[in-house]
């Protein structure tokens, strides 16, 4: 069923579309909500938020971009209001330091002590330092594999500021993976 | 040897990027949603209902008027002045009669609902 069938299946009182269209589009709501809002107790509401959205303004919907792009670009902009409420909208990368989940301490990270698979527990950490805006554009980039343009309508920023704030965001994470383990080649390398 | 350590740590940062969080879908979950889209949708529906129901009976109102009207023709002053004397007792009833149906179609459902879903 392409997206303007089941809008129209919808828009009838059709239960079976309404399920389909929430199962099609879970995986991106809430990659997006748990990315954004970054926490996971709050997730389920605001996904319940989101779809009771979807399922009110469902009659607005032009069909200028994908179903998923505008079911997307619902879930960015309650989350941006959720974040506003709770004035938890970072801006900028938070400088603490990356902390150890058992100890609840600053990892003290030499090539010695860490391995590939803690090294991604801390890229993923460095990202949920990122600001929003950058957390946003590389979740649907390498999660959700949405193109720029599918990103340019999902958040409302320009397609060459999708570009920069992709390319910004990894080079951020490499910065701070750089200065928390100066001696990371022996991991990298598995020597 | 520089530029192989910055790809080296760029496909590992891919590879992370390209992980999903942790924490999976619930289970249940899109049961979950539909659920509460239906309680919404449903109070929308109930209050459209209620406002059918109340056309529907002033339509009626309207019709048994008319017929009144013309069996009564003859004599029209005896219905004007019978009207004005009993106004109060038939806005009194037409209160009533509204207020029985609010309740019965809007306000008790959507009590029974809530009392269903803090259970």
């Amino acid at each position: 069923m392409n997206d303007v069938d089941l809008i129209a299946q919808i828009r009838c009182g059709n239960k079976n579309a309404c399920r389909i269209l929430v199962e099609n589009n879970k995986n991106l709501v809430w990659h997006m909500v748990l990315r954004m809002v970054n926490q996971p107790e709050d997730a389920e509401d605001i996904c319940q938020d989101i779809f009771l959205s979807v399922f009110r303004n469902i009659g607005n919907f032009r069909g200028d971009s994908k179903l998923s792009s505008w079911i997307g670009s619902i879930a960015y902009h309650v989350c941006i209001d959720f974040l506003r409420k709770k004035g938890k909208e970072k801006m900028i990368f938070s400088g603490n330091p990356v902390v150890d989940d058992k100890k609840g301490s600053p990892v003290n990270m030499t090539a010695e002590n860490i391995d590939r698979s803690r090294l991604k527990a801390v890229v993923h950490d460095l990202i949920d330092r990122l600001p929003v805006s950058y957390r946003t554009v590389i979740t649907l980039y390498h999660l959700e594999d949405c193109s720029y343009r599918e990103i340019a309508a999902i958040t409302g920023m320009p397609e060459g500021t999708v570009k920069s704030y992709i390319s910004r965001a990894r080079e951020m994470i490499r910065e701070q993976v750089v200065r928390l383990i100066p001696d990371i080649r022996p991991v990298l390398f598995e020597i | 040897m520089e530029k192989n350590l910055n790809a080296e740590l760029d496909a590992l940062i891919e590879e992370a990027l390209c992980q999903p969080p942790e924490i999976s879908v619930p289970d249940g979950f899109t049961d979950r949603m539909i659920a509460s889209v239906a309680r919404h949708f449903i109070w929308k529906e109930t209050l459209r209902d209620f406002l059918y129901k109340c056309l529907i009976a002033l339509g009626a109102l309207a019709v048994f008027s008319i017929i009144f009207f013309f069996v009564a023709i003859q004599s029209p002053d005896i219905l004007v002045a019978t009207f004005k004397e009993q106004w109060k007792f038939v806005v009194f009833a037409a209160s009533i009669g509204f207020f029985v149906l609010f309740t019965d179609q809007v306000l008790l459902r959507y009590l029974f609902r809530n009392s269903r879903s803090f259970a």
